[in-house]
């Protein structure tokens, strides 16, 4: 009886389950936890990966099976595209327009630094990878969440949490990736360039353009509805001023609930099998070349504007491109003020930092129209 | 094989048409842009 009992207990124990792959994942985990609460990078989603990263490497455990309370949160809320769309209307409540629609050839800047999207996907496919997980890992280069996690569950599930982990680690990361890469394409001189302020932008053309480019944005990329009009329906909440509650709730508590969430389940999905393969640092090498890619490609589009311009572009608001806001754009603040502390670049940078959100929204759009169809 | 050919078929349609719609909006917005300054000086001169 005594030897059945301790069977038993062995067996429903998960001390003797237990290997090396959950330890390693759980000092991962630790170290999530200790970057977001020790150094603040992106606390409010790696404390909740980094959890979600413990649980799930817990022996015997079946939190993400379908009657599992993060198993039914993921099915819902990231199967069914719930949680990062949801996020995405936040982002849009939050999000400013008015540099943008002050100086509407940013758009242009936030399309160029998309180009590394398309390009990483044909190197992960030259790496081996299938057309869907590599163009995945492309879009890890648009730095922006909601995006990253929307399309990689439709294009690979199977590299969600990877691809989720390396899109945020990065992101965090943009103060220490972007500086380098934009010292070396920019002379002192052209850092230097001090950019003419902008025209004041009224709230009717604030309120005119969620409604407008949610229109024009679907008219041409009809797979791009869920992401465009989630972010500028938060957009309009934002900017009617008349709507403060629905705004509130958007910005605040929808989009901290969405946040918990998602993290848990990002990092729910990252257990010791899925994750401790080769695959794994490859796509986090190729995400840290995306994101230098990206940059790269939005300051030598300002240069390239430069050309024509009377009233030239400071190129360090080009990195900003990619859409990590609003920390792309700091970053190009902080560069710009080391060459001349009088120089602020922030509200130019912000222009293609929020294009950045949009032109990622439509060229994830047209991947999943292509590669779903 | 096919693939590749697809990928690049991808890369292109996806540059091209991320171009082609940002370029749109920087049209619209442009033009939503002068439409709104052009009436905000005509209030401001009806005002003097």
């Amino acid at each position: 009886m005594e030897k059945d009992l301790l069977s038993l207990i062995s067996q429903e124990s998960g001390l003797l389950h237990l290997s090396f792959g959950h330890v390693l994942m759980w000092l991962i985990a630790g170290t999530l936890i200790y970057l977001g609460i020790k150094k603040k990078y992106e606390p409010y989603l790696l404390l909740p990966i980094g959890f979600g990263i413990i649980v799930v490497n817990l022996p015997l455990v079946d939190l993400m099976d379908d009657h599992g309370i993060l198993g039914i949160i993921y099915n819902i809320g990231i199967g069914k595209d719930l949680l990062p769309l949801l996020i995405f209307m936040g982002v849009g409540a939050m999000t400013d327009f008015g540099p943008l629609l002050a100086n509407p050839i940013t758009f242009l800047i936030g399309a160029s630094a998309q180009i590394g999207i398309p390009i990483i996907m044909l190197v992960g496919l030259l790496l081996g990878f299938d057309l869907k997980e590599a163009a995945s890992i492309g879009i890890i280069g648009c730095a922006d969440g909601p995006i990253i996690i929307y399309a990689a569950s439709k294009l690979a599930p199977h590299l969600l949490g990877v691809i989720g982990l390396a899109g945020y680690s990065y992101m965090a990361m943009v103060p220490l990736i972007q500086p380098p890469v934009m010292k070396l394409l920019t002379t002192k001189k052209e850092r230097r360039i001090v950019m003419k302020q902008k025209r004041h932008v009224s709230q009717a053309e604030k309120i005119l353009f969620p409604l407008v480019t949610s229109v024009a944005i679907i008219l041409m990329v009809p797979k791009a509805a869920p992401i465009v009009i989630m972010l500028m329906v938060g957009n309009l909440f934002r900017e009617a001023g008349v709507v403060d509650r629905l705004y509130l709730v958007a910005e605040g508590a929808l989009l901290n609930l969405c946040t918990i969430f998602l993290g848990l389940c990002v990092g729910a999905t990252m257990n010791a099998a899925v994750f401790l393969r080769t695959e794994t640092l490859l796509i986090f090498f190729l995400g840290l070349v995306n994101f230098a890619f990206c940059s790269v490609c939005g300051i030598l589009m300002v240069k390239l504007l430069n050309l024509f311009r009377k009233d030239k572009i400071n190129p360090l608001i080009g990195s900003a491109g990619v859409s990590a806001v609003p920390m792309a754009a700091r970053t190009s603040h902080i560069v710009g003020q080391q060459e001349n502390p009088n120089n602020w670049l922030l509200m130019h940078a912000m222009g293609p930092n929020v294009a950045g959100v949009v032109a990622s929204s439509v060229m994830a759009g047209i991947f999943l129209s292509l590669l779903l169809s | 094989m096919v693939e590749w050919d697809f990928a690049f078929k991808v890369f292109f349609i996806s540059v091209l048409g991320t171009f082609f719609a940002m370029g749109m909006l920087t049209l619209i917005i442009k033009l939503l842009g002068i439409i709104f300054t052009y009436y905000a000086d005509d209030s401001t001169d009806a005002q003097d």
